[in-house]
């Protein structure tokens, strides 16, 4: 039954019909998708997770959330709405459970919860470092089965390969708004384009306002790092195109990532994890704030008046 | 009837059960074990080499299928579906379509067979994140 078309059983026909019949005797997180010309059929979706619960389980395979999280990877050029299964490399539009940040749900959990995250890569061609703010967590099982506890690691990054599943487990002490994300930078963006410039470290100040009479719309990138959200809201977008990162967030910039990217939310109390929740309410003394002068005398750190850096 | 044994009972009994058609519930011990490895009943060493098959022992019999809420709890799809079931003579059905469908990655960014396709009042179900139970 674990097959390849043509290899251990004939294809599927388009109009046709076919039976898997076999017994479950194991349990865990595991995948299934095409396996015929899997560059464009598991490219354009046709993957899933398939999780089997054990009999009887024990009270530590017990949880209060256990999600089920299937990392993907598509090529769709701005402008357009067919997925490109051609394209081998870079991959513009990274997703979990078929959606792209911020249209990715949140995690929604209560404090003290015991949750369980499954995570499964069906994408072509890249490995994802999932990452979590906030939490440690233990990775307690491989797509080959559960992981002995005492075989259980600690980590804040878990590598999902293609085709390979992880459980990670932790419990959810500590309420806020923590980002979940692929770490590999190029996956929290969206529809990345790479045929720019580089214009790190470069200051073209008045160039935009130059160039501007003959080109209405343009707009030096990255040169202090990219304000997605905002130069979605300035620049015309093609069609059928999403800004590369973007969501206005509670302390009024953009949240400057995209992609392969959630965010789970923990909080004391909850009526439901239904329940539109909202930004995190930081308790005082808890969010990075500017420094004021009388923090930098305390600390010795001088500041130019003019605000300029005259090292250089 | 049912007998409540610890972790290690299980473990130590699985090989008994597995030889010699032992009395306990073997999908219990089966299911209790990660990977069907279990140590060896002298030594209290792990055996490595006992097996390596996926499928789990095959000499034993389906149990009537799970059903959620009951037997286990259901996982949370974010942005996902269940694949609805039904039991059929015994057998948890599922019922997969391939076939082409419109997605949103994103209200701002859909894919489709073509851009002509706005109205996009699909009634497939997503074919991403499918997920079965048992």
């Amino acid at each position: 039954m674990d097959g390849v078309g043509g290899l251990t059983q004939p294809y599927i026909k388009p109009g046709e019909t076919v039976k898997y019949e076999w017994t479950l005797r194991q349990h865990g997180t595991q995948m299934f998708h095409s396996h015929h010309d899997e560059m464009t059929q598991m490219g354009m979706g046709m993957i899933g997770m398939f999780v089997v619960h054990p009999r009887n389980s024990l009270p530590e395979y017990r949880v209060d959330r256990d999600f089920a999280l299937l990392l993907s990877e598509w090529t769709v050029e701005a402008g357009t709405a067919r997925p490109n299964t051609l394209k081998m490399n870079d991959f513009n539009v990274l997703t979990i459970n078929g959606k792209v940040f911020p249209s990715t749900a949140p995690l929604v959990c209560k404090r003290g919860d015991r949750v369980r995250i499954r995570l499964g890569n069906l994408g072509a061609m890249d490995h994802h470092p999932m990452h979590i703010h906030g939490y440690h967590f233990r990775i307690t099982a491989t797509d080959g089965g559960d992981i002995p506890f005492s075989a259980q690691w600690p980590e804040s990054t878990v590598v999902v390969g293609v085709g390979q599943t992880r459980n990670i487990e932790f419990i959810a002490d500590a309420p806020g708004d923590w980002a979940f994300h692929c770490h590999m930078t190029h996956h929290v963006m969206n529809q990345m384009g790479h045929q720019f410039p580089n214009m790190v470290g470069i200051k073209p100040e008045g160039l935009d306002e130059k160039l501007r009479p003959l080109l209405p719309a343009y707009m030096t990138m990255g040169n202090t790092g990219m304000d997605m959200g905002q130069m979605a809201e300035a620049m015309p977008m093609p069609k059928n195109t999403i800004a590369m990162k973007g969501l206005a967030g509670p302390f009024g910039d953009y949240i400057s990532m995209g992609g392969m990217m959630t965010v789970i939310k923990v909080r004391d109390q909850l009526k439901s994890y239904d329940e539109d929740l909202g930004w995190y309410q930081h308790p005082a003394g808890t969010v990075a704030m500017k420094a004021g002068a009388a923090d930098l005398a305390r600390d010795g750190i001088e500041i130019a008046s003019d605000g300029k850096d005259h090292r250089y | 009837m049912k007998k409540v044994i610890s972790r290690r009972q299980v473990l130590g009994i699985g090989v008994a059960g597995l030889a010699g058609g032992f009395a306990l519930n073997q999908h219990e011990a089966d299911a209790q074990t990660s990977d069907g490895n279990v140590p060896d009943a002298k030594s209290d060493r792990r055996s490595y080499w006992q097996k390596s098959y996926s499928g789990g022992p095959v000499d034993v019999k389906p149990l009537a299928p799970g059903l959620p809420g009951k037997d286990y709890t259901p996982v949370v799809v974010p942005n996902g579906a269940v694949l609805p079931s039904r039991i059929a003579g015994g057998v948890k059905v599922f019922h997969l379509v391939a076939e082409e469908v419109d997605h949103a990655f994103d209200p701002s960014l859909r894919a489709g067979a073509d851009l002509r396709h706005q109205s996009f009042a699909s009634g497939h179900i997503d074919p991403l994140a499918w997920i079965l139970f048992t």
